[in-house]
């Protein structure tokens, strides 16, 4: 369960920095506000990888499901991101209020469904623990 | 105060919330089994429950392309944890204990990858976040 451990560890640090990081980002200029996106995007890149690589060592059936997902994931980022993009020169208020108001709905459901994720991740710990145990009993038995 | 702060601040505590009684919650099943069982996951299943009302209030607010492609994201994922879920759960109390341990170590790689995604969308949801915040800041320093 050690590598369980690690990684929940690692996940908690994640999440439990986010509103730390959002927070200073409000408190910076542009130029450091940009580097901060930059290095989050990193980040997630560097993430989707080593997910991939993760995943490719499960079998075929799991393999495909994960990847499905995703797949699914990453689609609907890039194009939540190409709709923002194409607004990001926007000079007029109008035209910028509009797409404030579209990162924010993303945002909002992109941390939404994290929750989710994580609910979710509880749930396979729980059950990962019970057959490990489970099987701990029949050992000792 | 940005206009999508109380919303996104709370849900933002939540999710650390929810990360550290993950945590708990693995750290007490392995000191005292007992409370393993369907009373744990029950809980955790329940949170996912809320957690999808949640979600989908959120949705029913997004624009309709956005809310759609959410909405399939979703459906994929959770295609893959009911499958996933209910294999689990069909074999998890297998009395051979060469099958069982077959059985823990598909649990554990599940878990592991659960976690991984969960930690992608969790960086999702971070770059989702500063860019709200960045273009919040540049919409006011348009006033």
């Amino acid at each position: 369960m050690e590598k369980l451990s690690v990684q929940l560890s690692n996940l908690s640090e994640r999440a439990a920095g986010i509103e730390n990081r959002a927070n200073a980002a409000r408190q910076e200029g542009a130029e450091k506000r940009d580097a901060a996106i930059a290095s989050a995007k990193a980040d997630a890149k560097a993430k989707q990888e080593a997910f991939n690589a993760q995943v490719s060592s499960a079998n075929d059936t799991a393999r495909s499901r994960w990847q499905a997902v995703r797949e699914s994931f990453t689609n609907n980022s890039q194009k939540a991101q190409e709709g923002i993009k194409s607004r990001k020169e926007a000079v007029d208020l109008r035209m910028t209020k509009d797409r404030v108001a579209l990162l924010e709905v993303y945002a909002e459901d992109a941390v939404a469904f994290a929750l989710i994720a994580m609910n979710e991740a509880e749930i396979a710990v729980l059950d990962a623990i019970d057959a490990r145990l489970h099987l701990e009993d029949m050992e000792n038995a | 105060m940005l206009k999508i702060m109380p919303s996104l601040s709370e849900q933002l505590n939540k999710l650390s919330e929810r990360i550290a009684s993950i945590e708990t919650n693995a750290k007490d099943a392995l000191q005292d089994s007992s409370i393993v069982g369907e009373a744990a996951i029950s809980a955790a299943i329940e949170g996912v429950k809320t957690g999808q009302v949640e979600f989908n209030r959120a949705l029913s607010s997004a624009d309709s392309e956005l809310g759609q492609q959410w909405q399939e994201v979703q459906d994929s994922f959770q295609a893959n944890v009911d499958l996933a879920r209910t294999n689990i759960q069909s074999t998890i109390k297998n009395v051979d204990i060469s099958i069982a341990e077959g059985d823990a170590e598909v649990a554990e790689t599940y878990a592991s990858n659960a976690i991984a995604f969960a930690e992608l969308a969790a960086r999702e949801a971070e770059v989702a976040v500063l860019n709200a915040v960045s273009a919040r800041q540049h919409a006011d320093s348009l006033k």
